[in-house]
């Protein structure tokens, strides 16, 4: 994009933000599933009443979180809700966190393989932001150790929301509404170094509220999970059925999808194929240099994942029921002629009957729960309209 | 006892004389006698543990409520487990029966009545997955004969407190007993063999006591994995592919093993050949092996029985054994500070494995050694070292201890106390937790504000909670509560007095 | 627009008789209320009658027995709703009361002008965040919930009545579950001017003066 337009875009940006400044207040009080606890939020679960061993967040149904994030204030989250959906953020006012993360789509876009900028195809799937509060590791191949640092990627990638820190700090300090409420976000007590309304909006305050907002997407309230605190009606005959298939030695889902997240937040080479035509991706190999985590990947967490079709790193299956299929296919059948992975352990040929891959998903389905699904703002502190909605349609005119 | 030591003493000084009094000749026979007793037995994991002049020794059982349901012949074991109340024993008659049975309840005991040596028999047929799966806080398994399974025999997941006892495991799937993420059990007297991974497998838990079990035919004998304070002990271990493992697989959220005590087992003639389905760990495990620890920390392996395994008696390595698995920067590969203390061991390492022959080869060796460690570990300790053919062991020193004693069991003294009761106020978790969903203190979200509940209902919790679990539609403009009937009234009524006395 | 009477009392009409003889008996009930609420119950603010026509009869029925019952216009009440305690006890049974409400329920007169300024944008907020959990959308009433059509109330009743409830002079009986239920959320209110914004936005309710 070039200078010009971007200085077109400030300059109604500007004219815009102005009408708004000072009509938006940033909420008070918690998102669902959080205690305001001497001005911060706490995560509260029932999940909470119970242990696990070694405190390692793993185990059966009556077992503790694993260790997890929280602690911002209402008015952070709050904050970062409003940059999440705000295109403002990319260099030419086209995608928003939301693009890629959209919240009717379990906060993933539906894509095999995510649209960039101008609707090139990236070379990964968004994964869903749901329980992202309890992750230890970001982006596919878990390469960065927190949020704040996984969000660097998409925002100056130059092929996703293409910005540059100064250009995005220069837009955000040049928005009036947005002034007022990073002065809102981060008073003068939270950030020594900012000095009220007329502060500049400092890069590290972006990432905070942005992880803060994401961190606030909790999801633990799906039947399986009534199920697992003792109300055992809460699952039909089929999906208790699926259940057990799911935790039997046989198909071993939840050897590596362990409750209660459905996640123990390993990497696994599991050996799934790429959509027709593409290479092998290296997966954990790029950022560790060790060959023997080639073709690895992080485990995802299962809940809300009947909402984050199509599945795997790069989208090769369109169907949960193709997903679970492929562990019935047999050890290491769709690795490419020539690569020798180390497939992991509990790939197998487990010989699961047709009818034990629909129960399978029958049960993954009582996984979904989006009771805490926040607010789409219906306005933004840029003065531009939400884009999030369906950039598979929106990016139709580039190319495809 | 007074005698001995006299005698001991008496011996000390002669020896000491004979030294003192010889010096010019060489080669002096020097008889060392400890000038002080060793030190106790210490274990890291031990401080919540039994002691032996404390609680009976293993005192752990199931609790009992005196609810009785009996299975007989053709009915459903899942049925009576379905319609069990927690303290219920479920008696299984002799007979057949085909199914997968789930407990997914506190203290339920699952025992079978065996009459005239006939056994109530769980078969598989080749096509269920698992015999029995448990998740409740404890669980008795005991008196089955649990056969033709393709996944395990007895799965736990995260359930503690759990005795699994007296069963008969054969011909069944991928591990016999497999109790994993558990707390506080104990695994004694079960007859496994022709299982082709572990037959006993201790899987990412705690203090667990696996005792007087005879395993054989099996890939894998017994196995502590990525598991800390567990007693391996007075087991008949023999013809398997490997005897006792004790070991860290890398990849596992949980990443440590330690503090396992292997005592008084027989290894036996564990020459079996390897049957593993391929890509497995143990399918890495070479035949003839007696005991493997692998990365695993604190082992002592005192007084066992160790004979006729044809490729190495014990071996203490890292990962360079398990070629097949992903590093894990995060799973620390040695088998830090092993004890060997008092083994007998005879006729190991006749007729090694291929794998082995070669590393003997790079030693100018063709018989496998009673013990080898293929690290080097300079943390480690023997006792009479100078009766084992040993490799890797120059580092050892003597051990300071002469037996583990002491630690008669590495279960607790206390049961793990029962979930989700200590410390933990319900009714808090429940409104933040599930409530406010759909209600907000002062503002409008799917529900009406907690603000407008709270007047409404005033005093009444028990009104909140009888509506909560049983909602009737009230207001045309909001959307119909869903019943929280999955909430007990104990866990409803807690929430809507918490609810009440909400300030913000 | 009048609500429809529930099918219970519907009931209990037709089989207390027919129901011209219930009009009947119903005006007569209602002619010494008229001195003070007018013939049609269109209030009069110079005596602080409150309009009563566009209330449903089962809440008229339900503050004449609270009137009656001493749980409104007690001592501490007003000096209006002590006069209103004496007038419905003169209803010598529920019946009365029943009648006088079915005859009140089916009169009708346009709403009277806006008194109290507020802002009614503000009022509309809150209502919805709060008061229209009970009050409904429209504030239209609920009778699931026993709350009353505020929609059509005189302004200045409104404003008379929540000030009450917020210092207690209603809603304080022990026995007035419905008038404590909304002295609890009077108190919400944080001052004189949302109580003023919340009214404000209630008049703009009112269906239009004819």
């Amino acid at each position: 994009m070039s200078a010009f337009l971007r200085g077109l875009l400030c300059a109604a940006l500007l004219l815009c933000a102005r009408s708004w400044a000072g009509e938006f207040t940033l909420a008070a009080h918690c998102p669902p599933g959080f205690e305001l606890v001497d001005g911060h939020c706490e995560l509260r679960s029932l999940y909470q009443q119970y242990a696990s061993l070694q405190s390692a967040g793993v185990g059966g149904l009556k077992t503790g979180l694993p260790a997890w994030r929280d602690g911002f204030t209402p008015q952070q989250i709050d904050l970062g809700r409003y940059l999440f959906f705000d295109p403002v953020l990319s260099a030419d006012g086209s995608l928003s966190c939301a693009s890629c993360h959209q919240p009717e789509r379990g906060f993933a876009d539906g894509l095999p393989r995510s649209r960039g900028m101008h609707g090139e195809l990236l070379a990964r799937s968004a994964p869903s932001l749901w329980n992202v509060a309890f992750l230890q590791r970001f982006f596919w191949d878990a390469r960065a150790a927190s949020l704040e640092e996984q969000m660097l990627g998409p925002l100056y990638d130059e092929r996703e929301m293409a910005n540059t820190p100064q250009a995005l700090l220069d837009t955000l300090n040049g928005i009036d509404a947005y002034r007022s409420l990073f002065a809102q976000a981060f008073p003068a007590e939270i950030s020594p170094d900012s000095g009220g309304e007329d502060a500049p909006i400092h890069l590290q305050q972006v990432y905070t509220a942005l992880a803060a907002f994401e961190t606030s997407l909790i999801s633990l309230n799906s039947r399986y999970d009534q199920y697992a605190h003792g109300y055992h009606d809460a699952l039909s005959a089929a999906e208790i059925e699926g259940m057990n298939v799911f935790r039997s030695f046989v198909a071993r889902c939840a050897e590596c999808h362990t409750p209660p997240l459905f996640s123990n937040q390993q990497i696994a080479v599991i050996g799934t194929p790429e959509p027709a035509g593409l290479p092998l991706d290296p997966g954990a190999q790029t950022p560790t240099g060790d060959a023997s985590q080639r073709g690895g990947f992080k485990v995802p967490s299962l809940r809300n994942v009947a909402l984050t079709a199509p599945y795997m790193h790069s989208g090769r299956f369109a169907s949960l029921r193709e997903a679970v299929a492929f562990y019935n296919g047999g050890r290491g059948h769709a690795v490419p002629p020539g690569e020798q992975l180390n497939i992991h352990w509990h790939i197998w040929n487990p010989q699961l009957g047709e009818h034990e891959l629909d129960r399978l998903v029958d049960f993954l389905g009582a996984l979904n729960d989006e009771g805490f699904m926040p607010q789409v703002p219906t306005r933004l502190p840029s003065g531009l309209p939400p884009v999030h909605n369906d950039p598979a349609v929106d990016s139709g005119s580039t190319g495809e | 006892m007074r005698k001995l030591i006299l005698s001991f003493a008496a011996i000390a000084l002669l020896a000491a004389g004979y030294y003192l009094g010889s010096n010019r000749q060489a080669e002096p026979t020097v008889i060392r006698v400890p000038a002080q007793p060793k030190a106790e037995f210490a274990s890291s994991g031990g401080a919540e543990v039994t002691t032996a002049t404390s609680a009976p020794l293993r005192s752990l059982t199931t609790p009992t409520s005196g609810e009785v349901i009996l299975v007989r012949d053709g009915e459903s074991i899942q049925d009576a487990v379905a319609a069990a109340s927690p303290g219920a024993v479920i008696k299984v008659m002799p007979g057949t029966y085909k199914e997968t049975v789930y407990i997914d309840k506190d203290n339920i005991t699952l025992s079978g009545v065996i009459e005239q040596g006939k056994y109530p028999v769980l078969e598989g047929e080749g096509v269920r997955n698992d015999a029995i799966l448990y998740s409740g806080n404890g669980t008795t398994i005991e008196n089955f004969y649990i056969t033709h399974y393709k996944g395990n025999g007895v799965m736990g997941q995260a359930g503690n407190n759990f005795v699994i006892r007296n069963n008969v495991v054969v011909d069944t799937g991928v591990y016999g007993i497999f109790p994993q993420l558990g707390k506080n059990g104990i695994v004694s007297h079960n007859i496994l063999s022709g299982i082709e991974d572990a037959a006993i497998y201790i899987g990412m838990s705690d203090n667990v006591d696996v005792v007087f079990n005879q395993v054989f035919e099996s890939v894998a004998g017994i196995e502590i994995e990525n598991s800390r304070t567990a007693l391996v002990e007075a087991n008949y271990v023999y013809n398997n592919t490997g005897g006792i493992l004790a070991f860290v697989t890398p990849g596992l959220p949980i990443k440590t093993c330690g503090d396992v005590i292997i005592r008084n087992n027989f290894v036996i003639d564990n020459n079996h050949e390897n049957f593993a389905i391929p890509g497995s760990i143990v399918a890495n495990i070479p035949p003839g092996t007696g005991m493997l620890i692998m990365a695993c920390d604190d082992v002592v392996i005192e007084r066992n029985i160790i004979t006729g395994n044809d490729s190495v008696g014990i071996i203490f390595t890292d990962f360079s054994l398990a070629t097949n698995i992903p590093n894990d920067p995060e799973s620390e590969p040695n088998p830090n500070r092993p004890k060997l203390l008092d083994n007998i061991m005879r006729d190991n390492g006749n007729s090694p494995a291929p794998v082995v022959r070669a590393f003997l080869a790079a030693q100018l060796e063709t018989r496998g050694p009673d013990i080898v460690d293929t690290v080097g570990m300079d943390d480690g300790c023997i006792n009479h070292r100078e009766r084992y053919r040993t490799f890797g062991l120059d580092k050892y020193t003597e051990c300071d201890i002469d037996t583990t004693a002491n630690v008669p069991s590495y279960t607790l003294a206390e049961p793990v106390p029962p979930r989700g009761l200590e410390n933990v106020d319900i009714g808090k978790l429940t409104y933040y937790g599930v409530c406010a969903g759909c209600h907000a203190y002062g503002t409008r979200m799917i529900g009406p504000p907690t603000q407008v509940i709270q007047a409404l209902y005033m005093d009444d919790p028990a009104g909140i909670a009888a509506y909560a679990a049983k909602p009737v539609k009230k207001r045309d403009d909001y959307p119909e509560m869903p019943p929280q009937g999955h909430l007990d009234e104990e866990t409803l009524l807690a929430a809507a007095e918490f609810l009440l006395k909400l300030k913000n | 627009m009048k609500q429809l009477l529930p099918p219970i009392w519907l009931g209990t009409l037709l089989l207390a008789g027919v129901a011209q003889a219930q009009d009947a008996a119903g005006e007569q009930r209602y002619a010494p209320c008229a001195s003070c609420h007018g013939d049609a119950a269109q209030g009069d603010q110079a005596q602080g009658a409150p309009r009563l026509n566009h209330l449903s009869a089962v809440y008229i029925t339900a503050q004449l027995e609270k009137f009656s019952a001493g749980q409104r216009g007690g001592a501490d009440a007003s000096p209006q709703a002590q006069a209103m305690a004496a007038m419905a006890r003169t209803l010598p049974d529920e019946q009365a009361m029943l009648e006088v409400a079915v005859y009140i329920s089916a009169l009708d007169s346009p709403a009277s002008p806006a008194t109290v300024a507020g802002d009614p944008a503000l009022g509309a907020d809150y209502y919805r965040q709060l008061c229209g959990a009970c009050h409904a959308a429209g504030a239209v009433g609920n009778k699931a919930l026993h709350s009353p059509r505020l929609a059509g109330s005189d302004d200045w009743y409104l404003q008379a009545q929540l000030e009450a409830f917020r210092s207690g002079q209603r809603g304080a009986h022990p026995d007035d579950r419905t008038g404590r239920q909304m002295r609890a959320m009077a108190a919400t209110l944080p001052d004189d001017q949302a109580v003023r914004n919340v009214v404000a936005y209630l008049r703009e309710l009112a269906e239009p003066a004819e």
